[in-house]
């Protein structure tokens, strides 16, 4: 088809909102709407040519279509694959974990399928999904698979074309109706909105939209250009509209699948109508403004950048952590860094995909290209192909994170158990010790294992009722539980992976039923938390009761995951409130990843010995 | 009339379309029943946080946060007890709540005065043993807030109150009185005689707090909440 002219700005227009979103969240938080309008646009444009195609051939022609776009999406998908495998050979194989699974589900188009039924996200910070994003191809790809039936259908059974073109129109617009509907119903009303936005049922409004359109358009004849000024009003009044919605809306807002997704895509689709109306009557490359030449170049690398930019995102703080002069630069620097560096590495990596991979022309001209040429092509690969293969093989089942907080949680359920078992009876108690000696035995090992630390050597209390200090927390604490409980005086742990901080007044009314609550209780719930309010930790101050000591602990994540807004809230609220004391963890870490894993979240042995030094410290000065 | 046959391709896409149906229809349920679920669960979530608050803010008195929490609690029980899955799976926790949502509205005006009383006797406790004269206005002011109460469940531990407190009251004045003109022994013999009674009436408090506490069976509730909360997070 005919280049038009302007819509690889709108591609560039794309990419920039959702690196801002992956980059800066809090910034953009609707910016992955963004990806709503790389979906309408590819299926304006492939079905417009399909239409030209069915219109000259009279048929389908199936496979040969789906050769070329599975061509123009696998082989960049390939390289990408390849490209990152290699890099993240010289990194530590903790966060790679499940890494070459996920790269089979991106190779074969089928991650969103595995993040629906495994329920990942994004925001795993244990081990990270390099290939997170490509759910996108392969929702692409799913639809590609069925879109020319319902294209080649309607052209064939109406009694003409433009009947047909009618008719699939209407029909796309009423499948768009139904697809708003039930992400509506999914995302919005059941509050699922993973649900509603891996699937396809769920999510291929904006392809519809895009094959309604390339419909219509169709059907339209051609006009020469006679102004230019309504098309132009027309095009910034989509753009505007798509970034009001991208920094207004959020993933967990329930009128983002009724209202701003299904607007995105047909601001998309009214964008498209202005840029069509503003093509020149003649194509002349002299006459095309250098600002749109400038941004339709850079959007034909929007692909690359897409495919490139999370896994280097992922891939680059455990680079930096290499560098032990860089942890000691600032957090904003580092902040700062990573997303520059992503960005850079991801636009020369797009370069190189569009100048091959991701060129048609490319492999057919490649015999004529000169032997030195194709030799150091064929080289390269071969030495990608290495150490990617090499990380496929060599990368863990299970991280060494996860090993140590399973060896926390054994320790915290037996306990847990054993408490219980006053009240079971004889049989009961039988079935028990049957279970709990094998996992005292397991615990044993592991604990004759582990290098002494320097601590106190208390006993942990046997449950909160006989404890001076009650220390609730997630999986950071989970993993100092030993160290906490051996430092602080009676002190009793209760941590869990993954909690957030609005567990903490469940847990403490639940504990406060059984008896008396310890005086002392620390709350490190801050790492999982997006916000953190007033109201939240005035119910956990109310919740404890008059005359108790809270200490809440503040967060460090990692430097692309800033938990300032959260720390901050919790250090007013502190202010405030002569029974609140801040222990400022934050401090301790984020210019200290020797502390840390590789995730930079969770503690290694000195991060774990650090971290309960300072809640002592803090615990002693209230007692 | 000739009777068309149906073309295979079109029954074909009939079949897929009542396939769609039928695919999309079983999702919606199961993603109906998640949210029944995880909507039962923050409910939950929700009324054991003002339970626990109301049940903290008793025991230590604390009315203001007493009263914010009770203002909380008809909508947070009005929110679990409409949650279908809740009315279908936790019929037993919900009739507890009924109970207790029965006894929190008859009593609820015995709960006012109760903590409203605590205040008053957290504030004879702060006295010092020593400032009798403000001990002494202290019990005046407690012996008031007494004589107006209007709860029915008060009545027998008003009389109580109501005999004990001029003893204590007196008690107190005399120790106050003899406080320059007695000599050591006498005013050591009067202190203990003042002690024993004022300790007397703190236990008597303590006795009608915990009937109460009895009465509303918070505790229980909060452990049975916990379960139910456990029972739905591994579900």
């Amino acid at each position: 088809m005919p280049w038009l002219i302007g819509v690889n700005s709108l591609r560039f227009f794309a990419i920039v909102l959702i690196l801002l979103y992956h980059f800066f969240r809090n910034f953009l938080p609707g910016g992955f709407l963004a990806v709503d309008i790389f979906f309408t646009l590819s299926s304006f444009l492939l079905t417009t040519s399909l239409i030209r195609d069915y219109s000259r051939y009279h048929r389908l022609r199936y496979f040969r279509f789906l050769g070329k776009r599975l061509a123009r999406l696998w082989l960049p998908l390939l390289f990408c694959v390849v490209v990152v495998l290699a890099c993240a050979f010289v990194l530590p194989r903790d966060i790679l974990v499940n890494t070459p699974l996920n790269a089979l589900y991106a190779l074969t188009f089928s991650t969103n399928i595995a993040e629906l039924i495994t329920g990942g996200s994004y925001e795993n910070t244990i081990s990270p999904n390099l290939f997170e994003h490509t759910w996108f191809l392969a929702l692409e790809f799913q639809f590609i698979l069925f879109a020319p039936f319902l294209i080649a259908g309607f052209l064939k059974i109406a009694p003409n074309y433009r009947h047909g073109l009618k008719g699939l129109a209407i029909c796309s617009a009423l499948l768009a109706l139904l697809s708003v509907f039930l992400a509506s119903l999914h995302g919005g009303l059941f509050r699922e909105p993973d649900r509603a936005y891996f699937a396809l049922d769920t999510h291929f409004a904006p392809f519809v939209v895009g094959i309604s359109f390339a419909a219509l358009n169709a059907l339209r004849p051609r006009t020469p250009r006679t102004q230019k000024f309504l098309p132009t009003l027309g095009l910034v009044i989509a753009v505007v509209t798509i970034t009001l919605f991208a920094l207004k809306t959020s993933y967990q807002n329930p009128l983002t699948f009724a209202l701003a997704l299904p607007a995105v895509s047909v601001s998309t689709a009214c964008a498209l109508f202005c840029i069509i109306r503003l093509q020149p009557n003649r194509l002349v490359r002299a006459r095309i403004p250098r600002m749109v030449k400038f941004f339709d170049t850079l959007g034909n690398l929007s692909f690359g950048l897409y495919l490139f930019h999370w896994p280097l995102y992922l891939l680059l703080p455990h680079f930096l952590a290499l560098f032990p002069d860089l942890q000691r630069s600032s957090a904003a620097f580092v902040f700062w860094l990573i997303p520059l560096l992503a960005f850079i590495v991801s636009l020369v990596l797009a370069v190189v995909l569009a100048r091959t991979f991701a060129n048609p022309k490319f492999f057919a001209s490649f015999h004529k290209r000169p032997l030195a040429y194709r030799f150091a092509f064929v080289a390269i690969c071969a030495i990608l192909i290495v150490p990617a293969v090499l990380t496929i093989v060599t990368t863990p089942k299970t991280s060494s994170i996860s090993a140590q907080l399973n060896s926390s949680k054994i320790s915290h359920d037996s306990r847990t158990k054993r408490t219980a078992s006053h009240d079971t009876d004889y049989l009961g108690a039988k079935a028990f010790l049957k279970v709990t000696d094998t996992v005292f035995a397991t615990e044993f090992n592991k604990l004759a294992n582990t290098p002494p630390t320097q601590s106190s050597g208390y006993r942990a209390a046997d449950s909160p009722n006989s404890a001076d200090v009650l220390i609730i927390g997630d999986s950071v604490t989970l993993g100092a539980k030993a160290e906490l409980e051996s430092t602080i005086e009676n002190a009793y742990v209760d941590a869990a992976e993954s909690r957030g901080i609005e567990v903490a007044t469940k847990l403490l009314a639940g504990y406060s039923a059984t008896g008396k609550l310890p005086k002392i209780i620390i709350v490190s719930l801050a790492t999982n938390e997006r916000t953190i309010t007033d109201a939240l930790l005035q119910d956990i101050v109310s919740v404890a009761g008059a005359g108790r000591q809270l200490i809440f602990v503040t967060a460090y994540a990692g430097p692309m995951q800033p938990r300032d807004s959260q720390n901050n809230a919790l250090k007013s609220f502190a202010d405030t409130h002569s029974n609140v004391v801040v222990a400022d963890w934050w401090q301790v870490a984020h210019d200290n990843w020797s502390l840390m894993y590789d995730d930079h979240i969770h503690l290694n042995p000195d991060g774990r010995r650090t971290y309960a030094n300072l809640l002592n410290n803090l615990v002693r000065s209230l007692r | 009339m000739t009777r068309e046959r149906i073309s295979p391709k079109v029954f074909l896409l009939a079949a897929l379309i009542v396939l769609f149906a039928v695919c999309e229809s079983l999702s919606l349920v199961v993603s109906y029943q998640k949210y029944q679920r995880n909507s039962s669960f923050d409910a939950a979530t929700t009324l054991s946080t003002v339970l626990g608050i109301m049940n903290s803010s008793l025991q230590s008195g604390d009315l203001a946060t007493y009263q914010s929490a009770r203002a909380r609690f008809d909508d947070a029980y009005a929110r679990f007890r409409d949650n279908p899955y809740i009315q279908r799976k936790h019929s037993a926790i919900l009739n507890s709540l009924d109970q207790f949502n029965q006894t929190l509205t008859h009593e609820q005006a015995f709960l006012r005065d109760l903590l409203e009383l605590r205040a008053h006797v957290t504030l004879l406790d702060q006295q010092s043993r020593d400032d009798f004269a403000a001990y002494v206005r202290s019990l005046d002011s407690f012996r008031t807030r007494l004589s107006t109460l209007t709860s029915p469940q008060l009545d027998s531990s008003k009389k109580h109150y109501l005999e004990l407190l001029p003893r204590l009251s007196s008690l107190a004045t005399s120790l106050l009185a003899c406080e320059n003109i007695c000599s050591q022994s006498v005013y050591e013999e009067k202190r203990v005689a003042f002690a024993a009674t004022q300790a007397e009436f703190t236990d008597s408090f303590a006795r009608l707090e915990s009937d109460l506490a009895n009465t509303l069976q918070l505790p229980a509730l909060l452990l049975a909440l916990s379960d139910m909360q456990a029972q739905l997070e591994e579900s």
